[in-house]
């Protein structure tokens, strides 16, 4: 069946890149941020770390989990998976497609920052593209569980908003000790970033980011594995 | 293929009460009865949406081998009628086909621009171009005209020919045939399964 997994890669890619404003909130920020940011401490791959793991939480969240959710509330779901004869092509095709979009949005990202910032070596970029594979996946199975809400597209729409705005301001305090293991396991920018910051962390934290990262796989799998195409809220 | 002893609760009510059904291969089979009596939610077990079909779904394909139009499904508004016919066309099992007129003048229509009634058209026209053993049709003529409907019925018609199961609930009764198989859910511990000509003469439509 890869012709259809082929097929819905591309039409979720199509729909996808119909969602400009998308790009807006997960790619343009950052990169307005950056500039505002910069300075003469801007440090090649710690400063980095940070904006890379936005890109990925709110892609991951805006462009994957809301799609997931809109799609099934929508009853678009529903229709692709019979369709295509699997609910987890339509699911695994729209994870690929935003998988894609981060590689190239943190690939474009770094190289404004190479081109009108500072020099951001090839072996970051390569660091960028190889961990970015795991990041992703992480993220998306950490935020798995809001797949389990049942609450209004609304209303999830405000939670994510907020989820965001206290994920930046929690990442902007560079949280020290406990604080920053607490943070770790709930924010998940926190987490992201820890992902990306572990060759320059100790050792206890490296196997306490393993850990989460572990935790988080297993329990997205089975999220992910028992996910419904019926509408969590309407017979759709 | 056949249901036997069927229960299904949802909540607190129950919507089959140890009933049994029976649908005929390669034909249509017309579910009809009441609104809220179980049509949709019938249709849903069939299809397998939640996985957990029991063995008491006796002949049925697997969910991967069944199209199913529910009543809400749907698809993405900014994707053109374009768009979607060429998405169909790179999906495994596509049935060579043509584009009805009726479809041929909203090719450059985005679906969020469609009406009810040409979503309605465009859903179940995708639905059958696609090969698979059985097709599930919850009220597929809803909003629609009464030309197009007949243009409906013609397309399930010809996937019986060529040897498809095809299972259709309806509030409408001018398409059915006499010798069509109908499934009469008159309340939850009483069904009729006969053709529609035998099923008329025992119910007062």
């Amino acid at each position: 069946m890869l012709e259809n997994d082929m097929a819905m890669f591309k039409l979720q890619l199509k729909i996808a890149l119909k969602e400009k404003m998308v790009f807006f909130y997960t790619l343009i920020i950052p990169i307005i941020m950056v500039f505002i940011n910069k300075g003469p401490s801007f440090r090649d791959n710690e400063v980095l770390y940070l904006y890379w793991a936005y890109i990925v939480v709110t892609t991951i969240l805006n462009g994957f989990l809301m799609n997931v959710i809109q799609l099934r509330e929508n009853g678009f779901l529903k229709t692709l998976s019979y369709l295509a004869g699997s609910r987890f092509s339509v699911v695994m095709s729209s994870f690929l497609v935003q998988l894609l979009i981060i590689q190239v949005e943190i690939l474009l990202f770094n190289l404004v920052v190479t081109i009108f910032i500072t020099p951001v070596s090839p072996w970051t970029f390569l660091y960028s593209f190889l961990v970015s594979f795991l990041a992703v996946f992480l993220c998306a199975a950490m935020l798995s569980g809001l797949l389990i809400l049942k609450v209004k597209q609304n209303t999830f729409t405000v939670i994510i908003n907020l989820f965001l705005l206290i994920g930046i301001f929690l990442l902007g305090i560079r949280p020290q000790r406990t604080w920053n293991y607490f943070l770790t396991v709930f924010n998940p920018f926190q987490l992201i970033y820890g992902l990306y910051n572990v060759p320059y962390t100790t050792v206890a934290f490296g196997i306490f980011e393993g850990t989460c990262t572990f935790v988080y796989l297993v329990m997205g799998f089975f999220i992910f594995d028992k996910i419904s195409i019926k509408s969590q809220l309407s017979r759709v | 293929m056949k249901i036997e002893n069927f229960s299904y609760t949802y909540g607190t009510r129950t919507i089959f009460d140890q009933v049994d059904l029976y649908f005929e291969d390669c034909q249509l089979n017309f579910i009809l009865g009441e609104n809220g009596v179980g049509k949709s939610t019938l249709l849903d077990c069939i299809a397998d949406v939640d996985g957990k079909r029991g063995n008491n779904f006796i002949g049925f394909p697997k969910p991967n081998e069944i199209a199913y139009l529910s009543q809400g499904n749907n698809f993405n508004f900014e994707l053109t009628v374009q768009d979607i016919l060429q998405f169909m066309k790179q999906l495994h099992g596509i049935i060579s086909f043509k584009v009805p007129v009726v479809i041929k003048k909203i090719l450059h229509v985005k679906f969020g621009n469609l009406s009810g009634g040409e979503r309605r058209i465009l859903l179940v026209f995708i639905n059958t171009i696609i090969d698979k053993d059985l097709y599930i049709f919850d009220e597929p003529e809803s909003g629609v005209d009464l030309k197009h409907a007949q243009e409906i019925f013609d397309w399930f018609r010809e996937l019986t020919e060529q040897g498809k199961t095809v299972i259709i609930t309806t509030h409408k009764l001018d398409n059915i045939y006499d010798t069509d198989n109908v499934i009469y859910l008159k309340n939850p511990r009483e069904v009729l399964s006969d053709s529609y000509l035998k099923v008329k003469s025992r119910m007062a439509f």
